[in-house]
């Protein structure tokens, strides 16, 4: 055999070798682009998610009287997750929740704190470091009285050339007091990946 | 002495050729030791350690396996089960998880697999064990069973159930993949010569895979999937996978009672006169304050596939066959043996009904995949028997040695599987009075007492495992 041949063939296995290794980079993006690493839910699912649902809150009819005269009170129980992945619907919540608050027709109580709150009043009582007459009285905190509530259910097909998952986005507000469901709304979300032909 | 350099040369050229094929499958690599000795054989003390309840030690003999090698999944399922024995759901949950994360990134890639295609390459000049790895159907809704428990003993029922639809997507895509792929591969092995005679040198693994109708679908999964659910309150989800599991053990009386009663409380009027005639009325009728108790009892050790060697014949050439001997993996006939668990409670025995056969799946699993295993081996014969060839042509007698001893030395059957599994699951299910209970269960020789707590219309389920001499329980309250 040749030599050049000989370093040729020694040359190939190394970049072989070697060619799985690749250099990290970092880099800063644009938060609210669009992202479409795979079908699963991703954060782009989430701001449409949770713009979608505020706007359709904030815009109905019935809120608007609602929140005419008065800035109603809510709690957001919570979004059940009933698809086939592992999301944090706490983070769903809490992005409706916040831009709600933002648009200045809503109050919030928050019942994911009520513990920590507790112990931080039990600490203003009983723990003898504050002053007794600016500790914060028990018992006078507001009740809500709308419940906002929701699920996220999802359908997942696929076959050999593509994926197909659809979410169905569901939110309801209930009057606490009459038990009524004052509002409600969907978003549905259809993504699917096909797949490459060939592929390393 | 010329030719004994030029025959070096030869030789060298030959292995340089080794060298390219296995590092173009590149990226995944192949241990060395998998080639040569087989996954069961590495396995072996693990089994051993697991089996004396030794969970830490076992863990600590499972070799380490880096992201990108052919077995690496497989590892981390074998880690991840040990975790959970350990009680360490945190760990065996993120393992468990991490496996999943390699089956999506499996299931994303291109149709065509380049890397695919040169692995194929590779396992014909040494053995199937240099193609990577790919989990079951079976062992796949029993990673997700794990880790629905792995959710729900870290008190997060919602993840649980995730993890319970990810499994129930597992058995229904395995149902509709399985149907097309098995009547194609029966058609082509039927018109193979090599038919008969693999026949006859083929022991028959009937025995184990027993009347189940298909290896993929696992009604322990469904029936977990069906607690679960009504623990959650979906009793009509609940009802659907009770069906599906009863579909698979029709004779499990468990599970008669279990569709009896929903269909009772669903008011499933047809159904509830289907199965009303089939199994009778329903039995205890819900009386006030009570609490209902399940026991998932896992026993014993799945088996593991052992090395055979066959005589088959090969047509070489046109008209040539010669018979050449090659090595396949094989479930010997040696069934666990099936042993009833026995709860008594108040004096009474309530004797434990089966709800899956692990063995059966796997051998089922197995004997879907041979005529694949069996078009590879001999395209790797032939090409074994061309290397030989060559490198007798090029090396003369000690070419002719060299290539005979690689080829017996790398004929070994592709005997993995995932190891630490159980062989059979087993239920008990039982309504009791509300308050404190002791009861006894003893399952294959070990016995152990059951402190349990049982909270009005609630269900109280107690996971047993029975492993070699070791019986643990862990008792959720849903």
């Amino acid at each position: 055999m040749n030599k050049s041949m000989m370093y040729a063939v020694v040359g190939f296995v190394a970049i072989m070798t070697t060619g799985c290794a690749n250099k990290a980079v970092v880099r800063y993006g644009d938060a609210n682009a669009v992202e479409t690493v795979d079908t699963n839910f991703g954060s782009t699912d989430l701001q449409q998610v949770a713009k979608q649902m505020t706007s359709s809150l904030v815009l109905s009819p019935v809120v608007g009287t609602l929140t005419a005269n008065s800035r109603p009170i809510i709690f957001v129980e919570r979004i059940k997750n009933k698809t086939s992945e592992h999301i944090d619907t706490e983070s769903i919540t809490d992005s409706i929740s916040t831009k709600l608050l933002q648009s200045g027709k809503f109050r919030f109580v928050d019942m994911t704190r009520v513990e920590a709150a507790r112990e931080q009043l039990e600490f203003q009582h009983g723990g003898g470091m504050v002053d007794p007459n600016t500790a914060i009285k028990f018992g006078r905190q507001i009740g809500a009285q709308y419940m906002l509530y929701g699920n996220l259910s999802s359908i997942v097909k696929s076959n050999i050339d593509k994926t197909d998952v659809y979410y169905k986005f569901t939110m309801r507000l209930m009057d606490l007091e009459s038990g009524l469901v004052e509002w409600a709304d969907e978003t549905e979300i259809r993504k699917t990946k096909s797949k490459e032909n060939v592929g390393w | 002495m010329v030719n004994f350099i030029f025959m070096f040369k030869r030789l060298f050229r030959i292995s340089l050729f080794f060298i390219i094929g296995f590092a173009l499958s590149g990226c995944s690599s192949t241990q060395f030791q998998d080639l040569f000795s087989g996954y069961a054989k590495q396995m072996e003390k693990v089994r051993q350690a697991q089996l004396q309840g030794d969970f830490t030690r076992a863990q600590a003999l499972i070799t380490n396996r880096q992201k990108g090698d052919n077995n690496y999944a497989l590892s981390m399922l074998e880690r991840a089960r040990l975790q959970y024995l350990l009680n360490d759901w945190q760990k065996s949950r993120d393992d468990f998880s991490l496996v999943y994360k390699t089956l999506e990134e499996e299931r994303e890639k291109a149709k065509i697999q380049i890397s695919k295609g040169l692995k194929q390459v590779g396992a014909v000049i040494s053995n199937d064990n240099a193609i990577r790895y790919e989990i079951p159907a079976y062992e796949q809704s029993m990673m997700h069973s794990y880790q629905a428990l792995n959710y729900l003993n870290l008190g997060d029922l919602e993840g649980a159930l995730v993890e319970i639809r990810r499994a129930n997507l597992v058995q229904a895509q395995a149902l509709k993949d399985n149907q097309s792929s098995i009547d194609e591969a029966e058609l082509d092995f039927n018109r193979n010569a090599l038919d008969s005679a693999l026949q006859n040198a083929y022991p028959s693994m009937d025995l184990m895979t027993g009347d189940l109708k298909n290896g993929f679908q696992n009604a322990y999964t469904f029936y977990l999937s069906g607690i679960l659910y009504e623990a959650a309150g979906q009793v009509n989800d609940a009802y659907i996978d009770y069906k599906k599991a009863l579909e698979i053990y029709p004779d499990n009386h468990y599970l008669q009672q279990d569709v009896l009663r929903l269909a009772t409380k669903l008011v499933m009027v047809d159904d509830l006169e289907h199965f009303s005639q089939l199994f009778g009325p329903l039995k205890d009728k819900a009386v006030e304050v009570v609490g209902e108790v399940v026991l998932l009892i896992e026993q014993g050790m799945v088996n593991v596939k052992d090395d055979l060697s066959v005589h088959l014949p090969i047509f070489y050439f046109y008209d040539d066959a010669r018979y050449f001997s090659f090595s396949l993996p094989v479930y010997r006939d040696d069934v666990y043996g099936y042993k009833e668990a026995i709860l008594t409670f108040d004096q009474t025995e309530y004797r434990g009904a089966e709800i899956v056969k692990l063995q059966s799946l796997a051998s089922k699993s197995l004997s879907d995949k041979l005529p694949a295993m069996v078009a590879r081996q001999a395209v790797r014969v032939i090409a074994k028997e061309q290397l030989r060839k060559q490198m007798s042509k090029n090396g003369g007698d000690i070419g002719n040695i060299l290539a005979n001893l690689y080829n017996i030395a790398s004929e070994q059957a592709d005997t993995r599987s995932w190891l630490t599994l159980p062989n059979n699951m087993q239920i008990v299910r039982l309504t009791l009075p509300v308050g404190k209970h002791e009861m006894s269960l003893s399952v294959a020789g070990q016995s152990q007492t059951i402190d349990i707590d049982v909270n009005k219309n609630r269900l109280t389920l107690v996971n047993v495992s029975a492993v070699g001499s070791v019986l643990n329980y862990h008792i959720n309250e849903l």
